[in-house]
């Protein structure tokens, strides 16, 4: 039988029969029979696969069997609610909670009271970065900061700078693409040759969503135009990172290192991962 | 008993100590005991306000607070801190919250007046650049001698991706500094202006955006 919907009790179905036609030859027909129907579900795909924890996901599931009232099981740590069902597709939101488990949840369609095989979503865990565009370096003795989205930051300085684009990996090195978060950046291990010396800076937070923009990021040391910084003025330190879901926190692991001014009359700004 | 190998080793630290109290001083004072800027931040970072702390101080670094501000709202944890710390000050500036922490009794850069200006910016570094150069800005920082430390630019936000046209009035510059704040969301400026002798430094950043 197909094309059924699960559950259906009054409705008509259709069987396929082995039986001589008019001719009398036999063959498959499909006739129809009145009765109750049960069609179990069947789950083809999920789309998509994964999902930032902490975060609510629209997620899409295709199969056949579903009727109209089928609900879907994405085990602990993940509430899911509906949009539009029919019998090949449901419409879902998965609400990842902030602790929810890392990596694999099986995902299963039940549907009059039978229960489909299931799929798997990944829940990904924020763990590292890794630089997926490192801009050439950039010096200005009057000129103006680019960021590497066009826009203008600063004008009228002078000094050097490097755009910086990373992506945001999970506990198995797949890329996030999602939000919103907040990204905190901190420093350490801080050295330098400007006099005075200026000091760790604190830590900085901003709001991020991979979905919309990748984490962009400039390195510049300079002054405002006519100052410039010395010719062996730079300043070395250690670049961590956080992201912060609701009241939950993850660590990355990734640690850069950057230096960045003039050294011995050669401007530089490099930025190299210390720790992947 | 001193080897003669180590007497250069003592000197230098001597020296060290004697000639670059900067360095010495602004080394915060333990990895457990948040200084009282940073607890200020943390505060305003933990509520998702927009808000700015402006430090003026000298060569000393700043109080460790030992009062527990955990659980409290901002203006609880603000009024907490202003009582025990002699030096703290803060208001409310619309929706902003702006905390002065204040060692030494300099003229302040965040107080200097500043025009109405009209801003067609995407980003909090765009719009902050725009006040920075204003000629009050410039003459302030000529009267204070205050050289600029490094910036930090950081990471762009999502809540700078829309060109937005801004109306700041009149006022000074913490006023502004805190019109940006708000406008763009949730942001927050730390203004750090330093003086320990003849150094005289000061670091503006967006610890929030």
């Amino acid at each position: 039988m197909t094309g059924k919907a699960a559950g259906s009790t009054t409705d008509r179905a259709y069987v396929r029969n082995f039986a001589p036609d008019s001719r009398g030859y036999c063959r498959w027909w499909t006739v129809p029979t009145d009765g109750t129907v049960n069609v179990s579900p069947k789950l083809t795909g999920i789309w998509p696969a994964h999902g930032l924890v902490g975060t609510t996901v629209s997620v899409t599931i295709s199969g056949s069997g579903f009727g109209s009232a089928a609900t879907v099981n994405a085990g602990t740590g993940i509430t899911v609610s509906y949009g539009s069902r029919s019998d090949t597709s449901i419409s879902t939101s998965f609400a990842i909670a902030a602790n929810a488990a890392g990596g694999n949840h099986a995902v299963s369609v039940t549907a009059n009271g039978q229960t489909s095989s299931s799929v798997n979503f990944y829940v990904q865990i924020p763990s590292k970065l890794s630089i997926s565009n490192y801009g050439g370096l950039n010096v200005i003795t009057n000129g103006s900061v680019v960021d590497y989205f066009g826009t203008i930051i600063l004008t009228h300085q002078c000094g050097s700078y490097r755009n910086v684009v990373s992506s945001l990996l999970d506990q198995q090195g797949g890329t996030i693409l999602g939000g919103d978060f907040t990204f905190t950046e901190s420093f350490s291990n801080y050295t330098t040759t400007i006099n005075p010396n200026p000091g760790v800076p604190q830590p900085e937070s901003s709001q991020q969503n991979t979905s919309i923009q990748p984490l962009a990021d400039i390195q510049y040391l300079g002054k405002n135009a006519p100052n410039c910084f010395g010719s062996n003025d730079h300043e070395g330190f250690d670049q961590s990172f956080k992201v912060t879901l609701g009241s939950n926190n993850f660590p990355l692991s990734t640690v850069y290192h950057i230096e960045r001014g003039n050294y011995s009359g050669t401007a530089k700004v490099d930025v190299t991962v210390k720790t992947p | 008993m001193l080897g003669t190998a180590k007497l250069p080793i003592l000197l230098c630290t001597v020296l060290l100590s004697v000639l670059c109290p900067v360095f010495a001083q602004t080394v915060p004072g333990g990895p457990d005991r948040p200084t009282l800027d940073v607890v200020t931040a943390d505060i305003l970072r933990a509520d998702s306000v927009p808000g700015g702390v402006e430090i003026i101080a000298g060569c000393s670094i700043l109080a460790t607070p030992t009062i527990d501000v955990s659980g409290k709202s901002t203006d609880q944890a603000l009024n907490t801190l202003k009582l025990a710390e002699h030096g703290l000050t803060w208001e409310k500036k619309g929706n902003a919250y702006i905390v002065t922490i204040r060692a030494i009794s300099s003229p302040s850069l965040a107080s200097v007046n500043l025009p109405e200006a009209h801003l067609t910016v995407r980003t909090l570094w765009e719009a902050t650049n725009v006040l920075l150069q204003q000629q009050a800005a410039q003459q302030r920082l000529a009267e204070l001698k205050l050289s600029e430390a490094p910036y930090t630019l950081g990471f762009a936000s999502i809540n700078e991706r829309e060109t937005r046209t801004i109306f700041l009035p009149s006022g000074t510059l913490r006023d502004q500094l805190a019109a940006l704040a708000t406008t763009f969301g949730k942001g927050i400026w730390r203004l750090d202006q330093r003086e320990c002798g003849s150094e005289r430094t000061f670091r503006l950043s967006w610890i929030a955006k």
